[in-house]
């Protein structure tokens, strides 16, 4: 039997072959979803992370109060009710809301956050059609 | 030194290998980098989509704002005809709401999403205007995973007709002004007090004392009795407050003017034509103690209760000439 050897073109062909098997199986394996516990687990740790930067910001504008929206409350008046103080500490992440209605009418809600803290920021509308932010200091919770 | 092998051949597989691992991540193969890319393409789903819901909420608090403030302009001095009033409050929701959606709403600051003009129409059944809109489309061409993300959102939104029972209201406030309120002077005017052609057993030329001697008053006490009792009649007359609606009227002063003119004299007495000047100035405030809404006004931002304010003059002159003047 004769060797085979890298430097023979049937060599290197059988190197190549091998090459696109492995390929191959990889393409097959994922299109079986063999590896489906695998993404589960890992879909599960970067939806908990986005979820503390948009979702918890998001529905906490759009909790109720008196009837109305916090996104409402905020944007026209200076009141910041107790029942919001309380929302914030059940959310369970540290968060302070800043809300810029204009150059000199600001509200600060909440404590003062953490300095490994994050900011993420939000348009609100205000009454006339004019239009505020929102920046909440975040800390994101840790995993 | 493997059996078998020889050295270049090693070489030679070790770069075939290197090149099989770069071919992999170059395909995005899910065990070299794909799990990195999958999960990178679900986080910006999943940011994007909060971002939509972001949108959505400053959309519908947008519409809000936008009745509250056309509900509140359109108060001032409104048509009393409820479908000229709610044609211009329609039109004044549209132009609010698409002056909140010209710009982008941006969520994180890494997210801009363009939102839509609105069109606005009124649905009788539920008493609601409608905004009808574009789509909202999100889109985001994202080179590390090659992929682009596409999303967007039916953004339908309807807000009530907040000010068309206060409307209903100063309709029948005014109505009343314009109706009753200058019969109500006629009538004082016309109860028993001298008129044209009085005459007075009193031989004199001065109808100041024929009027007292007719009447047992002074032309001025004659005045500030005329004006009370007008004023007495008109706050009994107009609607009054109740559960829904807090009225108010301020009617500071109702300036009555009584002139005597000497007609004529002889051995059975004095003849002379009384004329009379009435004057009404009022305004009613109608305030809507059910609600209250978030307006810009005067520069700053206003929590209050709708209110319709009617001002108007009426006047009753002589025995016959009434006007209204708005």
């Amino acid at each position: 039997m004769s060797k085979l050897k890298a430097s023979d073109p049937a060599g290197l062909m059988v190197l190549i072959a091998v090459g696109f098997l492995i390929i191959g199986s990889a393409l097959i394996a994922e299109a079986i979803r063999v590896d489906a516990i695998v993404t589960i687990k890992k879909t599960l740790y970067v939806t908990t992370e986005i979820d503390d930067r948009g979702t918890k910001l998001t529905s906490l504008l759009n909790s109720n109060y008196d009837d109305r929206k916090y996104m409402e409350v905020f944007g026209a008046t200076d009141e910041v009710p107790e029942e919001f103080l309380q929302l914030l500490e059940t959310t369970g992440i540290n968060h302070q809301l800043i809300i810029f209605r204009g150059s000199d009418d600001t509200i600060i809600v909440g404590a003062q956050p953490p300095d490994d803290s994050k900011e993420s920021i939000m348009d609100i509308p205000l009454p006339g059609g004019e239009k505020g932010r929102v920046k909440a200091e975040v800390r994101l919770k840790q995993w | 030194m493997v059996k078998g092998y020889t050295s270049p051949m090693i070489i030679v597989a070790l770069f075939v290998g290197a090149a099989i691992v770069l071919t992999a991540v170059d395909f995005n193969l899910p065990w070299i980098q794909g799990r990195t890319y999958n999960l990178l393409f679900q986080e910006k789903i999943f940011t994007i989509d909060n971002a939509l819901d972001g949108a959505e909420l400053y959309l519908e608090t947008s519409s809000l704002y936008s009745v509250y403030q056309a509900c509140h302009d359109s108060l001032k001095n409104p048509s009393v005809d409820p479908l000229e009033f709610r044609s211009a409050v329609s039109t004044r929701i549209q132009t609010h709401m698409n002056k909140y959606s010209e710009s982008q709403f941006i969520f994180f600051d890494e997210h801009a999403i363009n939102l839509p003009q609105y069109t606005v129409e009124y649905d009788d059944a539920t008493k609601t205007f409608i905004l009808n809109a574009e789509k909202i489309v999100y889109e985001i061409d994202d080179s590390k995973v090659n992929e682009t993300i596409h999303l967007e959102r039916n953004s339908i939104l309807m807000v009530p007709f907040i000010c068309e029972t206060i409307h209903t209201k100063y309709v029948e406030v005014k109505q009343k002004m314009e109706q009753d309120i200058s019969p109500l002077i006629t009538q004082e005017i016309e109860s028993g007090w001298p008129k044209e052609a009085t005459k007075d057993p009193l031989i004199t030329t001065d109808c100041d004392a024929v009027f007292q001697s007719i009447t047992g008053k002074t032309i001025i006490e004659a005045s500030n009795e005329m004006s009370q009792n007008v004023k007495t009649n008109i706050q009994t007359t107009l609607p009054q407050s109740d559960a829904t609606f807090e009225i108010k009227i301020d009617m500071p002063d109702v300036p009555t003017v009584i002139e005597g003119k000497f007609i004529q004299q002889d051995s059975t007495g004095t003849v002379c034509d009384f004329t009379y000047d009435i004057n009404v100035t009022l305004t009613v405030e109608i305030k809507d103690k059910t609600q209250m809404y978030s307006v810009y006004e005067n520069d700053v931002i206003q929590r209050i209760n709708p209110v319709a304010t009617i001002s108007g003059t009426i006047k009753a002159s002589g025995f016959v000439t009434n006007e209204l003047v708005s």
